[in-house]
């Protein structure tokens, strides 16, 4: 369940720099102003005294930045360089949409970005933790009169717009998956035709000695059954051992603790009822074709 | 005077091959009674095979009548017919048809299992009719560990499982060497001698030798 949250964006642009010096710094505002933000009026820019910084664990370790060293930050290229110690090192919650970017976080306090970057009285946005059972909705409509352009929305409609090209790669799986499926449906039904065939003659001279076609039907369905469901259940060791795999390959690559890849109960689920579905369907047709020839005709009468 | 398992009369069979139509038995009679052991013989497409089919109830005459037990095969439905064969007829096949992922007991049990024989004395009637074909030393052994002769006996025992009145064999050394072949017919002496039926289609002349009559089949027709 999403934490009671209300996310609010005031104002024009976000504070976002590229600051100078070999490797650019990103300057956001969005984790500091949970805490502190505060309207200020607008002042020329200037080095704020004591400015801290924390700097994101892979961007430091590749910088050889630790606790108590020193950097120089501008505003912008032409900015006053302004020195600050870094006061720590964060580790950079796991996001998809950050995994691309070559740009390292760096996080301020907010009146010290606010007289780095001149703009006092601007802030992005900022979220609110509310106490359980507080009426989101009824509150986003209370507060959205009282502050003339600014939008409230719950946290979980944030990331519902943020997130549109995950949805589409989203989208994109399925359909890999939906292929997957029809493929390996066919696949498996190839396979039943395939033993079916090989069995053509003894089942024929089964039928002949009188043992009835319901069972042979039933008995090639249940194997069809029996031998989709070790098929998934090896998927399944198959697919948790991949996702092992790309997961430690990832995470090492991209230097983050995002997870790529889940097997999920789910998922589980899902896969092998689909493969004992499409394993009794495969199984049904191959007895049906089986089942409904002369066996005098397959004996070669 | 011993009663008669299966008697035809007048038996004609036709097959369709394209547009032409052939007649594989031309008004073919004979009775089978209890205790007999007969050898069927003749050439090859000379109506064998289809007497036999005719006589078990696998297939039904063009024209004439078959009576099995007393009943006339011809007023009987598929699955009569099917439920016929089950209990009462034996087949065995000149290439055994043993089913390859079954163990040599699983094989002889599933026409047990057909008849709803309870799972405990299946698996012991199977056994000892494995045991009556000298196979006691097989029973877990899947067909592809057996030899040609072995599997044959399988699939004697698998016939015999549900004591039937009447067993019909096809060609049953047809796929064996001559040692083994004599085996086959030992064996089907043996079954006779404790009272089992057999008739028994092949080419074979020392296993026709061997039955107590014969018969031969030449152009659809029997020569006594």
């Amino acid at each position: 369940m999403l934490r009671p949250r209300v996310a609010k964006r005031v104002g024009k642009r976000v504070l976002k720099r590229i600051l100078p010096r070999r490797c650019a710094l990103v300057v956001s505002a969005a984790s500091i102003a949970l805490s502190t933000w505060v309207p200020l009026e607008a002042h020329a820019q200037e080095c704020p005294t004591g400015l801290e910084v924390l700097v994101e664990r892979p961007f430091a370790d590749a910088a050889g930045l630790t606790a108590g060293s020193t950097v120089v930050m501008r505003s912008t290229i032409e900015g006053e360089p302004c020195n600050a110690v870094v006061a720590g090192i964060f580790e950079p919650p796991p996001d998809p949409a950050s995994l691309n970017t070559t740009r390292p976080r760096v996080l301020f306090h907010l009146p010290h970005l606010q007289a780095m970057t001149g703009r006092g009285n601007e802030v992005d946005y900022f979220t609110v933790r509310m106490r359980p059972g507080t009426d989101l909705a009824a509150l986003a409509a209370d507060l959205e009169p009282l502050l003339p352009g600014a939008q409230v929305l719950p946290v979980s409609e944030v990331a519902e717009r943020s997130s549109t090209t995950f949805r589409v790669v989203s989208r994109f799986h399925t359909a890999i998956a939906v292929i997957t499926l029809i493929a390996g449906g066919v696949f498996l039904g190839c396979i039943m035709i395939l033993k079916v065939q090989e069995r053509r003659l003894p089942i024929a001279a089964a039928r002949l000695t009188g043992i009835p076609r319901r069972l042979l039907f039933w008995w090639t369905v249940a194997e069809a059954a029996m031998l989709s469901t070790l098929g998934g259940a090896a998927g399944f060791g198959v697919g948790v051992a991949s996702s092992a795999v790309v997961n430690a390959y990832y995470q090492r690559y991209y230097d983050t603790t995002l997870v790529f890849s889940q097997v999920t109960g789910a998922v589980v689920t899902e896969a092998l009822a689909l493969a004992v579905l499409l394993g009794m369907a495969a199984g049904v047709f191959a007895a049906t074709r089986l089942l409904t020839s002369d066996p005098l005709d397959e004996m070669g009468r | 005077m011993s009663e008669i398992v299966v008697a035809a009369r007048d038996l004609t069979r036709d097959y369709r091959t394209g547009r032409s139509r052939v007649r594989a038995l031309r008004g073919v009679s004979i009775a089978v009674p209890d205790g007999d052991f007969l050898a069927v013989t003749g050439p090859s497409g000379s109506g064998k095979s289809t007497l036999l089919h005719l006589l078990g109830g696998v297939d039904t005459p063009t024209s004439g009548e078959v009576v099995f037990l007393g009943r006339d095969l011809a007023g009987m439905s598929v699955e009569e017919r099917a439920a016929l064969r089950l209990e009462q007829v034996g087949l065995v096949f000149q290439r055994f048809h043993l089913l390859p992922m079954l163990t040599a007991l699983e094989n002889v049990e599933l026409p047990l299992a057909a008849a709803r024989v309870p799972r405990k004395l299946r698996r012991a009637r199977a056994a000892a009719v494995l045991e009556r074909v000298a196979l006691a030393d097989r029973l877990h052994h899947r067909p592809g560990e057996l030899s040609g002769g072995q599997c044959q006996r399988v699939a004697i025992a698998r016939a015999l499982a549900n004591e039937p009145a009447l067993v019909l064999a096809d060609e049953p050394t047809g796929e064996l060497d001559r040692a083994t072949s004599r085996q086959v017919l030992a064996l089907f002496q043996s079954l006779n001698a404790d009272g089992t039926t057999l008739v028994v289609a092949t080419h074979d002349l020392e296993l026709a030798a061997g039955a107590k009559r014969m018969i031969e089949v030449v152009d659809g027709r029997t020569i006594p």
